[in-house]
């Protein structure tokens, strides 16, 4: 008898739980093409310095005393930097601010038409040079962390190995890809046998954020409509609709790539891999990973599909230094930084080996 | 407090959703979308799909091209600037912002060279967790 009445109020419950969640799922559903995309990157920043396609972020210090050595964070050429500050609780940018870190950041706005000659000395030596001589100066210390997620990995790395560490105390990579013959799709649609780099920036200038998205998306063509899946059977939950576009609007608000540095990133990097074999040489310095003897941090996703394991790999057995700390955790490119896997393994992590390198 | 974990798709686009039981229609989007994949990267991965492809892009590009320099022709028929006409004046504008910013430069130099360091702000004093660990047990 009770088990039968028990039964019938789960069937009730669920009937319930089936009713609200079709009434919740219209209102988000309305909600979600009528309303604008939800505010990212809110900690609270300054934006000490502009130049171009570059800005300079000072985030707000969150603790009465701070790590003698500042952070300053390299974001990727392709992607806007409030992957780094994606919303409270989620943001790499406010755990360190309230671990004790001063925190700056170079965000890349679109490259103007006119900023189409901007090369990979540009973006690797001049821009992150001059915006480390401001924090320099702006903290009173001689040295950083210079931090980078991927292609800011990338720059980072370039700007230590060939200005011979200047100004960096510590290195701090997120899967950073150095082996680009490893890159997978990339390396292939890029092919120098059908792939005509010059031709297309001589006729375009500055590469179209739709030819950057294009190349992303063919690394894992199901996710797209997987996502729109998951989409539509969580639309019930407000928390899920809400994170999903911030995620979304990131993955999707792509940025156009100056095209003598998109030139010089295929030339280069993809076809000599030079960065892998130590011959790149940018503004006349080698960099060659050799030169780079500052303690480094590399951590890596097991399951990126963007940049793959093998090509990321190498940087830690490349480097010159002593001190040097590799970790590979489960999750994807993005979940790396920002997501549960972030803030549950990523960031403790990172937290223990910054504090000791930063006093 | 709903836990939450990060759901990641390929094109780097990840959501957050409330941890639950895998269900089926859950699996049915997970195995479509590994199908998808294979599949796509088989197709996209091939060497004629990037002549192709390629071939696509280098038309696209031409196109683009030769339809801003007819427009180009018709904007200095009515005597109107042309995009590269403006994308000129741009180039002047980013030499004289780059003028700006090294005169700018020097002056924050000569003045900090005057007035020191300008240290606002917390203090740069925090110690490393280890040491801060290592002194609780005598507190």
């Amino acid at each position: 008898m009770s088990e039968a009445r028990s039964q019938s109020k789960s069937t009730g419950d669920r009937i319930r739980q089936l009713v609200d969640r079709t009434i919740q799922r219209n209102i988000n559903g309305v909600s979600y093409f009528v309303t604008p995309d939800p505010p990212v990157g809110l900690t609270a920043k300054d934006i000490i310095h502009k130049r171009g396609t570059l800005q300079l972020f000072h985030y707000h210090p969150m603790t009465d005393e701070v790590y003698r050595t500042p952070i300053l964070i390299v974001t990727p050429t392709t992607n806007r930097s409030y992957a780094l500050d994606m919303m409270p609780g989620v943001s790499l940018v406010e755990f360190l601010l309230k671990s004790g870190y001063d925190v700056y950041l170079m965000d890349w706005q679109p490259p103007r038409p006119e900023e189409k000659s901007l090369s990979l000395q540009d973006y690797s030596q001049t821009f992150i040079q001059e915006c480390l001589d401001i924090v320099l100066r702006e903290t009173g210390e001689d040295e950083v962390t210079l931090m980078g997620y991927c292609m800011g990995g990338v720059l980072a790395s370039i700007y230590t190995a060939s200005m011979k560490n200047r100004g960096v105390r510590n290195l701090v990579c997120f899967t950073t890809p150095v082996d680009f013959r490893e890159m997978g799709m990339f390396t292939r649609t890029t092919d120098k046998k059908h792939f005509d780099v010059d031709r297309m920036v001589d006729l375009i200038g500055n590469v179209p954020p739709g030819f950057v998205l294009q190349g992303f998306m063919m690394t894992e063509p199901g996710s797209k409509p997987a996502s729109r899946a998951q989409l539509w059977k969580n639309m019930w939950d407000t928390g899920f609709v809400e994170n999903f576009r911030k995620y979304d609007r990131w993955a999707n608000d792509m940025l156009p790539l100056a095209g003598e540095y998109f030139r010089e990133t295929i030339k280069q990097l993809m076809w000599d891999n030079a960065l892998y074999t130590g011959k790149l040489k940018v503004g006349g310095n080698s960099a060659n990973l050799k030169n780079i003897t500052v303690p480094i941090f590399h951590a890596q996703a097991q399951h990126d599909s963007l940049v793959l394991p093998e090509a990321s790999k190498p940087l830690i057995p490349l480097v010159g230094s002593e001190d040097k700390t590799e970790i590979v955790l489960k999750g994807g490119h993005v979940s790396l930084v920002c997501g549960a896997n972030a803030v549950g393994r990523l960031w403790p992590v990172l937290d223990d080996w910054l504090s000791e390198r930063s006093a | 407090m709903r836990k939450a974990r990060c759901t990641e798709t390929a094109n780097g686009s990840a959501a957050v959703a409330g941890k639950k039981k895998e269900d089926p229609v859950q699996k049915a989007i997970v195995q479509l979308e590994e199908r998808v994949n294979v599949l796509g990267r088989a197709v996209f991965g091939s060497e004629s799909f990037g002549k192709v492809m390629n071939t696509a892009v280098s038309t696209q590009a031409a196109l683009k091209k030769g339809f801003s320099d007819r427009m180009a022709k018709n904007l200095h028929f009515y005597n109107m600037p042309s995009q590269d006409d403006i994308v000129t004046l741009a180039e002047q504008c980013a030499r004289i912002e780059e003028r700006m910013i090294s005169v700018e430069t020097m002056l924050r130099q000569l003045l900090a060279e005057k007035a020191g360091p300008a240290r606002t702000g917390p203090a740069r004093t925090r110690r490393p967790k280890s040491e801060t660990r290592a002194k609780k047990p005598d507190a």
